[in-house]
């Protein structure tokens, strides 16, 4: 068990994995940037019961396609919602920072059990 | 990490490469972590550092410890409700169990006075009893987080408290800005003020915690005064001054509800108390505020205050002036203090410190556009436990990390029988980047957003879900 333990802790330490591809995904930084959502949603890694939409059990592919569409839901020229929906709009403001492979290493990391 | 993602991280690795580790990669080391202050930030800090480490599968190599001077958290966030009646200090009370027996956290109940820096040795009383100058830690710390939040400035005006007014000569000025007892305090002199008395609250020079708050406490107080004290005004004085004479911080949606819903809340622009003097009037505590323009010039003719006055008022919240704990301040005296030495500099990538192996997050820190605010904090935490670890595992640290803050205030309170109880909110998101002076620090994103629309009841359920969710990536 210790040589298992030891084993993984060599390879996660090192934890940044270059992507040859575009289906290659970040641990590292994906666990950063989705501790982003946390606060607001409950998820595999941090199951809770109170929040927002449980991300619990979500797909890459759920979780990606929402960020995408979230960060529409912002205009970064005039910096206002497009949506009058305060939830909507602040789910906007929460999805916009993000580029296109920070919404993937996010949705990745976030689809994990 | 668990197996399964661990395999699948490799058949992903198989597409691409991983770096690896520096010889020995820290192997035989380990990480002795201990944080100052289990509030907002230094809680999430060490809950984060746990859970990660794990998920890394370094846990057996990373110890946290958190001292705080009390093993109950109260949290300021929705404190503004515990003084309307409509919740309770305990229901806005935190404990550490779940720190301790879900990930591993130890915990130190005392109230840490000195640190050795050099030896990673704490001093001070455990308990909160005993002698005040003790070694608190068994074993030597390697990383240091402070996260003991602000201390309160009262240099700014003058306090004329007679002893037969009040004994204690603050008790004539409650800030209720650090929830508990502050709070308790204030919420009694509201309470036994008779119809047609006056409050009021006065506002300090920024930086100061939570930008929404002073206005949110007004909009929640004008509402209680005008159903429990009939006749009752609520005076709001604030330094700061707009073109509009709308509050600077949200101006929707607290100019929405300043000039709508609000008529006993008179709100005065450009003005600063700069002296507070008790009397009796037969059983009766009062308290003249000697007000003055903050600056010669008003900036609006709507409200902005253009000469000195005085005011007389049964109930005085004045919020002090703030800078970072005096436990920071005193530990980073030498190198880590911005220039008035009120907050502590930190680079925003990783909040590590100028002074070797400390870090600061939370309320503390000096940040040119990070507010001081508990869910922000929240985020600056993680942020600083990911830097930790990668550092620890010679991993390089993120380049523009994100954060994030949401406040939601209430505006209304479940008395108030036109409107029920509603509630809006400001967010922002930041990103770590140059910024024009060539200085790298978070930057907006976003920019300041408030709620579309007026305050609504919509926004008061979203606020609930919103604070019950962050106490528990907090505590639970
Ligand atoms: C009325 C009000 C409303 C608010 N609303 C919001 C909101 O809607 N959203 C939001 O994001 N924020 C809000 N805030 C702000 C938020 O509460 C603070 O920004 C947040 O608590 C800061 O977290 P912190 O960890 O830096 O400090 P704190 O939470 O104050 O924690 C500091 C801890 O350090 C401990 N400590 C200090 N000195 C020592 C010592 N010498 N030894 C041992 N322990 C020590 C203290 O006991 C305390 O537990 C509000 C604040 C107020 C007052
Ligand atoms: C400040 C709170 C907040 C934060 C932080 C936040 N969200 Fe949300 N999120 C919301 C709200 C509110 C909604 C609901 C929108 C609605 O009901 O119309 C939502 C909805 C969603 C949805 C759609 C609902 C579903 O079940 O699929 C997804 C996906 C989502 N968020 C993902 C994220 C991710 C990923 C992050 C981090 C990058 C994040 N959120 C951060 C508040 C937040």
């Amino acid at each position: 068990m210790r040589g298992y333990k030891l084993l993984l802790c060599g390879l996660s330490a090192l934890g940044v994995l270059i992507g040859s591809e575009a289906q290659a995904y970040d641990l590292n930084n994906g666990r950063l940037l989705a501790s982003n959502c946390t606060q607001c949603h409950s998820t595999n890694v941090l199951p809770k019961s109170g929040g927002y939409d449980s991300l619990v059990g979500e797909s890459y592919n759920e979780i990606y396609g929402e960020l995408r569409e979230f960060k529409q839901k912002f205009n970064t020229v005039t910096k206002t919602c497009t949506e009058n929906d305060p939830k909507e709009c602040l789910m906007g403001v929460h999805a916009m920072p993000y580029t296109d492979q920070e919404m993937r290493d996010i949705a990745w990391y976030l689809s994990q059990r | 990490m668990l197996r399964r993602e661990f395999v699948k991280y490799l058949t992903a690795g198989a597409a691409g490469q991983f770096i690896l580790p520096m010889a020995g990669a820290n192997a035989a080391s380990t990480l002795n972590v201990f944080i100052i202050g289990g509030g907002m930030a230094g809680a999430t800090a060490a809950k984060y550092l746990r859970v990660w480490a794990k998920r890394l599968a370094i846990d057996s190599l990373v110890s946290v410890t958190i001292i705080d001077k009390s093993d109950n958290y109260v949290s300021n966030i929705m404190s503004n409700m515990v003084l309307t009646g409509e919740k309770t200090l305990t229901s806005l009370t935190y404990s550490y169990a779940n720190l301790k027996t879900k990930y591993g956290v130890n915990f130190i109940k005392g109230t840490v006075n000195r640190v050795d820096l050099e030896n990673g040795w704490i001093y001070g009383q455990i308990n909160n009893t005993g002698p005040t100058d003790i070694v608190m830690n068994a074993t030597p710390f390697n990383r240091l987080v402070l996260a003991a939040g602000i201390s309160l400035d009262y240099s700014t005006f003058t306090l004329n408290v007679p002893a037969q007014v009040y004994a204690n000569p603050y008790d004539a000025v409650p800030h209720a800005w650090q929830a508990g007892a502050q709070t308790t305090l204030l919420r009694n002199q509201l309470v036994n003020l008779k119809a047609g008395n006056h409050v009021a609250i006065t506002i300090p020079a920024g930086p100061y915690r939570c930008p929404p708050g002073p206005y949110e406490r007004a909009c929640v107080i004008a509402d209680w005064l005008r159903v429990k004290k009939p006749g009752s005004k609520l005076y709001l004085i604030d330094p700061s001054q707009t073109a509009d004479g709308r509050p600077p911080v949200e101006p929707n949606n607290f100019g929405h509800a300043f000039t709508n819903i609000h008529r006993n809340l008179v709100y005065v622009q450009n003005a600063k108390l700069t002296d507070l003097t008790a009397s009796l009037s037969g059983a009766t505590k009062l308290k003249t505020l000697s007000i003055a323009p903050v600056n010669g010039t008003p900036g609006n003719a709507i409200n902005a205050l253009s000469a000195a006055t005085a005011l007389t008022v049964e109930v005085a919240n004045v919020i002090p002036k703030m800078q970072a704990a005096d436990l920071t301040r005193s530990i980073l005296a030498t190198g880590g203090l911005d220039a008035d030495s009120r907050w502590a500099v930190v680079d925003e990538k990783s909040y590590k410190s100028p002074v070797s192996g400390v870090y600061v997050i939370g309320d503390s820190i000096k940040s040119a556009n990070q507010p001081k605010a508990g869910h922000i904090g929240n985020q600056q935490a993680k942020v600083c436990a990911d830097a930790i670890l990668r550092e620890f595992s010679n991993v390089a640290l993120y380049d523009a990390p994100v954060t994030n803050s949401a406040c939601f205030t209430p505006v209304t309170t479940a008395l108030n029988r036109q409107y029920g109880a509603r509630a809006s909110w400001l967010t922002a998101t930041f990103r770590y980047g140059l910024d024009t002076d060539n200085s790298y620090r978070m930057l907006k994103v976003s920019t300041n957003i408030e709620s579309p629309g007026a305050p609504s009841k919509d926004n008061f359920e979203s606020m609930k879900k919103w604070f019950t969710s962050l106490m528990q990536d907090v505590y639970s």
